[in-house]
């Protein structure tokens, strides 16, 4: 689109979206660099609205094995690159709801 | 054997060397290791240099051969795997920051195979983190520099393959293209390199950049050594639901077949305005080439190649978005700081990314988020269709599709710093090539006045890697 421009709180939107920390300098770059990108993209819009659907690569559909039970990793060796601590099999993060109710 | 011969050295000619016990593998690969420290400081093709677990494996090939053991023809032949694939004990990086330090609990397919092959595991070569680069510039571990000129970028974003292979640190390396990271430094350091069809080639325990394009594939000094590292990459696995149920052929046996009498088409669009006029003269001369072994050489169009870009950033970025989103910095990857959950995660994925990390990730979040999705997401995924029909039909009319590979010279080093844009055109002929799905093999055809190389790129329909690589090993066998 002709003309494309995103405010620096746009910005944080998207990278917020994202789960990404940005410094102001980020944001002012990525407010001269997205738009160019996205007005370069929007060019798929020439197109007639023609072709329906989605590709795919290899003509395959429902792909199944049996259901036979292999090796598989350990929780040990399933959680080993953690950076915090693991408490019977699982890893312990920061509580996710913070607020304190009464639920 | 000291580093020319290294540099030259084949999987054929290495094969024979360690078959006849004129070579052990333990001296083929010390001396590799020892050309790989010597270089390293310089040109930054390894992030990770597995000396201990190669020279075991080479160990443990002498003694099996001294055994008189039935062994692979890769067997005790020194490789690199692009750092996006998983070894068990070993650090995965995929180039990128954030995950540092992560070791991997389990082997991907690819090296699962090479292991059973019985080839010696040198180390994991650096790239653009996540894939994101065509030059090799864009990875958290510095820049990997070209060895035929060192301030040239050898291409990405399987920078690490390339740039090893010209200095002799090993035989083959196993890249992995998602818009042209294997066929780019293919050609941009002078080697034979194949983008697989699609499902060819298991993806499972690789580090994805966009699922629906990820292909696997092998990059060699020569087109029959990708064509013996295909044999005994390529099949169905049951760990990869997309891998695909075509035969796999005994590609390195159906090289020397004539290509008389085959249709090879240059697609126009390809030839335009913003081709560098040594790469168009050099794609002239390799059509020449095929003329004179009797192929017949026409114009072709595909005409949605102007929106391949467009779409493949889209779907690409979309997917990448996606992808990513797994990178929390909690089961892996680097530690995060703040008060909450939600901060620490924010601060992990601030820190770890890359600038082209950061930006493709939010081109992706914006294209599919509500109110843009059907401009720019759905959108794409119909052109991508077009697209497909594009080549679909072209190969009703010729057996392979011929293009350069890339449409200019390797840049400097620094080149493009401040125009991401100008490097995500840079992709134009290799991009489309994986929407489509179908195998691309980067092939060189001669040198530029400034003494790099450059490539064509060869295009056949899906799961037809045999076609290209035959119609690659005769022009190389004409022109060597």
């Amino acid at each position: 689109m002709k003309g494309t421009t995103l405010t620096p709180e746009e910005i944080r939107h998207i990278a917020d979206l994202a789960m990404i920390t940005l410094t102001d300098e980020e944001v002012a770059k990525y407010q001269q660099q997205l738009p160019a990108i996205l007005e370069y993209v929007h060019k798929v819009n020439e197109i007639a609205d023609e072709s329906k659907g989605f590709t795919s690569h290899v003509d395959l559909s429902n792909v199944l094995r049996e259901d036979e039970p292999e090796e598989t990793l350990t929780q040990e060796e399933a959680t080993q690159n953690r950076k915090g601590t693991a408490k019977n099999g699982y890893i312990t993060v920061d509580s996710v709801i913070t607020s304190g109710g009464d639920n | 054997m000291n580093q020319d011969e290294l540099k030259k050295l084949t999987i054929s000619t290495a094969s024979e060397l360690l078959a006849s016990k004129k070579l052990s593998s333990v001296e083929l690969t010390q001396a590799t290791l020892d050309v790989i420290e010597q270089q390293e400081p310089v040109i930054n093709a390894f992030i990770t240099v597995t000396k201990e677990i190669a020279l075991a494996r080479a160990k443990q090939v002498d003694e099996l051969r001294a055994k008189n053991e039935r062994l692979s023809i890769l067997a005790g032949i020194p490789y690199s795997l692009k750092d996006v694939y998983n070894v068990k004990g070993v650090q995965t990086t995929g180039g990128a920051k954030i995950l540092e330090g992560y070791i991997s609990p389990y082997d991907a397919t690819v090296e699962v195979l090479m292991k059973k092959s019985n080839a010696v595991l040198l180390g994991k070569t650096n790239c653009d983190s996540f894939g994101f680069g065509t030059t090799g510039e864009h990875s958290g571990f510095g820049p990997t520099k070209n060895p035929i000129n060192i301030e040239y970028v050898p291409g990405g974003s399987s920078s690490g393959s390339g740039a090893s292979l010209v200095y002799g640190g090993g035989v083959f390396s196993i890249g992995e293209d998602t818009g042209g990271s294997i066929r780019c430094p293919a050609s941009f350091c002078g080697l034979a390199g194949l983008k697989t069809t699609y499902g060819r080639v298991s993806r499972y325990g690789a580090a994805p950049y966009a699922s629906s394009y990820d292909t696997m594939g092998p990059m060699a000094r020569n087109v029959k050594d990708v064509a013996i590292v295909l044999e005994h990459l390529a099949g169905q696995d049951a760990r990869d639901a997309t891998t695909g149920t075509a035969e796999v052929l005994p590609y390195s046996t159906l090289l020397d077949k004539s290509i008389k009498g085959m249709k090879i088409g240059m697609p126009k669009e390809y030839f335009g305005e913003g081709l560098d006029p040594e790469v168009r003269a050099s794609m002239e001369h390799a059509a020449d080439v095929f003329r004179s072994l009797g192929a017949e050489v026409i114009e072709i169009s595909l005409p949605y190649t102007e929106y391949a870009v467009a779409a493949y950033y889209v779907i690409g970025t979309s997917e990448t978005s996606s992808n990513l989103a797994r990178l929390d910095g909690i089961r892996y990857g680097i530690e995060g700081e703040g008060d909450t959950w939600m901060q620490k995660i924010k601060d992990v994925r601030g820190k770890g990314f890359n600038d082209e990390a950061k930006r493709r990730i939010m081109v992706g979040t914006y294209a599919l988020s509500a109110g843009y999705a059907d401009q720019y997401y759905k959108k794409a995924q119909q052109v991508r269709q077009l697209l497909k029909k594009d080549f679909v039909r072209a190969f009703t009319e010729v057996d392979v599709i011929m293009t350069p590979t890339m449409p200019v010279l390797p840049p400097k080093i620094g080149e493009n710093e401040s125009d991401p844009l100008k490097l995500w055109l840079m992709d134009a002929f290799t991009v489309s090539v994986n929407p489509v799905g179908v195998p691309g093999l980067s092939v060189p055809t001669g040198f530029a006045k400034n003494g790099l190389p450059i490539g064509m790129q060869l295009i056949a329909p899906h799961f037809r890697e045999d076609i290209i690589l035959n119609v690659g090993y005769q022009f190389e066998q004409e022109v060597k």
